[in-house]
């Protein structure tokens, strides 16, 4: 084969990766996604995971069976709840990401990577 | 192994990756989506044959790299050094000192931030992308210099030729280890601590074998860090600055020893097991361990992470010698695989290159900005030196978008001029264009491995997104119109 031949394929698929970007960047309208997290004794099995895009107008409504710390990293918002306790989390998802949300008990030592998430938010870009 | 323990394995496979993170600043990546997956994959095995097309085709014999000296005035030069020596001898005290006497939590003490992120992975970047300013910037070698001054002159030992650059490949591998498989990697102490006895091993080898000989074989970081400035524009030496084509320090074919193949080898290994700690492979692994041990034996995955990155290591290393010995048989050559190993090693390094700039870009734009509010409180006492103690990093510096482009550009590119650099190599080292072309196919076969696997960990293309269990995610509608009104309500 010649490299003209080789030229015109890469060519293809720079074309192709153009297409499937513009197609994917389909942008909508800002959404209000809600999502309900509880803290239970015992962490799930995998970390939930709440998918907002860019700029959508979150809430995030926790709940905790146990007394626990729950930390949004990134974002930096925190919540302190006593057992049985509730917060509400609204925020503007400013910013692309996958952030861990992780529940702090008291006693954890600094330092120490830490145990899996209990869910992750992913901020996908529109 | 029974059905249900293959459905655990198979389902932490699919789950989404808790990644492995320090104490200090997580990374918030979104991996790589599934098109650009595909797409990067594609691109990777068709310009490499791209390469061959319009490389060796059209040119008869290798290219030449050319290098211009730029003649920088030696005295500004002389001052940029000094500069760097007290830049570099300050940082390592104030490491050690923040480590030892500061407040101990990893974000409020400036050692983790200033270690991991500022020096470790920001240098990293200098080197491969503006120039290898380490020489300059090694505390120890700095000390030395000084030592060399005010002690009376002795008589340096002969460095052992056997040992070639092993001490630097244990050096790395410990330290290696240390960022990504000891639990508490950020711990302030923990940071000094460890400084501070790689600094008795570091000056000891100065004293006894002499500076420069000790630095270059036995001196992990330096090795490290020279071989990211090979791939860099523009070398500083003793000739002053030099200007060269990206990647021109990596066209080289004279043979390498052993020693290094096996650094080269473990630096390609080292940048990408963080990335790999983030698979579902690494969590089925860990499982798999956790299962055979006797119950709790391995609590915090350290077995499990050492045997991860010690075997990624070998395997990385034992696929190039097996590819080598391919070469050698390939070209019908009198050569032997391992001298073959030993000429071709350095045009790895651009996959190495790639895949740190994609895996690590939007992390040190992020998580880097907190340096600025660590230096005005170094040891986290409440100071407030520079009146930035309260900067919080801005999460929103550069989009998921703009860093997945990056990141297939970096892949790809990386991949390409590891590709092209084998080349270069090859046309240099064999009698005939027919050989070279030969012995290039295994060679190739095994870049498109590895970068097949940078793409893989980036993307982690086995991730699917799962509902939210219920359990944990049942939204009580009544209940929170009741808590908004109440909210609502002035009277309550």
């Amino acid at each position: 084969m010649k490299a003209g031949a080789f030229i015109a394929a890469a060519t293809a698929w720079g074309a192709l990766a153009a297409v499937t970007a513009v197609a994917s960047a389909s942008s909508g309208r800002a959404e209000e996604p809600a999502f309900a997290l509880t803290v239970r004794s015992q962490p799930p099995a995998q970390p939930v995971v709440f998918r907002v895009r860019k700029d959508d107008a979150v809430m995030v409504a926790l709940s905790s069976e146990i007394a626990a710390e729950i930390h949004l990293h990134g974002y930096n918002l925190e919540a302190r709840l006593a057992a049985g306790g509730t917060a509400t989390w609204r925020f503007a998802a400013r910013a692309t990401g996958r952030y861990p949300i992780n529940v702090h008990r008291p006693g954890e030592t600094a330092g120490h990577r830490h145990a899996p998430p209990l869910a992750y938010l992913e901020v996908r870009p529109r | 192994m029974s059905a249900r323990r293959f459905l655990a394995v198979a389902g932490a496979l699919l789950a989404p990756a808790p990644a492995a993170a320090h104490a200090i600043g997580e990374r918030y990546d979104l991996p790589l989506p599934m098109h650009l997956y595909i797409l990067g994959g594609a691109l990777t095995v068709a310009l490499s044959f791209a390469v061959v097309a319009l490389v060796v085709r059209t040119h008869g014999a290798a290219p030449k790299f050319r290098r211009t000296a730029s003649g920088a005035a030696s005295p500004l030069l002389a001052g940029v050094a000094d500069v760097l020596q007290v830049l570099g001898l300050a940082a390592f005290v104030l490491v050690i000192a923040a480590g030892l006497v500061g407040e101990q939590h990893p974000a409020r003490n400036i050692a983790a931030t200033l270690v991991w992120i500022v020096w470790w992975i920001g240098l990293a970047f200098t080197a491969a992308f503006v120039a290898d300013i380490w020489p300059w910037l090694n505390p120890w070698r700095t000390i030395a210099i000084i030592a060399g001054r005010i002690l009376p002159p002795r008589a340096a030992r002969d460095y052992p030729r056997r040992w070639a650059e092993w001490p630097a490949v244990c050096g790395l591998f410990l330290f290696v280890w240390f960022e990504l498989v000891y639990p508490a990697p950020s711990h302030p102490r923990t940071i000094a601590l460890v400084a501070l006895a790689y600094s008795v091993v570091t000056l000891s080898g100065m004293a006894v074998f002499g500076r420069e000989s000790w630095v270059r074989r036995g001196e992990a970081f330096t090795l490290f860090f020279a071989l990211l400035g090979r791939f860099a524009p523009i070398s500083v030496g003793r000739g002053g600055v030099r200007f060269r084509p990206w990647a021109g320090g990596l066209a080289r074919h004279t043979p390498l020893s052993g020693a290094m193949v096996a650094f080269i080898l473990l630096s390609l290994a080292a940048v990408l097991f963080d990335g790999f700690l983030g698979t579902g492979v690494w969590r089925a692994f860990d499982r798999l361990v956790r299962d055979l041990l006797p119950l709790g034996a391995d609590r915090d995955s350290l077995i499990a992470a050492t045997l991860a990155l010690l075997g990624l290591w070998l395997a990385f290393l034992g696929a190039y010698h097996l590819a080598a010995r391919a070469m050698a048989w390939m070209a019908k050559t009198d050569r032997s695989g391992r001298e073959i190993a030993r000429r071709f090693a350095l045009t790895l390094v651009p996959i190495g290159v790639g895949y740190n700039l994609a895996h690590n870009l939007s992390y040190l734009l992020v998580q880097g900005q907190a340096i600025a509010a660590l230096l005005s409180d170094p040891f986290g006492f409440g100071w407030n030196l520079f009146g930035t103690a309260s900067w919080q990093p801005e999460i929103g510096v550069i989009d998921a978008g703009a860093v997945w482009t990056v990141a297939l550009l970096a892949i790809v590119g990386g991949h390409l001029i590891a590709v092209y650099l084998a080349h270069v190599v090859a046309l240099r080292l064999f009698a005939t264009r027919g050989q070279a072309l030969r012995a290039l196919v295994p060679m190739t076969v095994l870049m498109v491995v590895y970068t097949g696997i940078s793409l893989t960990v980036i993307a982690e293309p086995l991730v699917r997104f799962r509902k939210p269990d219920p359990d944990y995610t049942r939204l009580d509608w009544p209940a929170l119109h009741a808590r908004a009104a109440a909210r609502d309500d002035p009277a309550s």
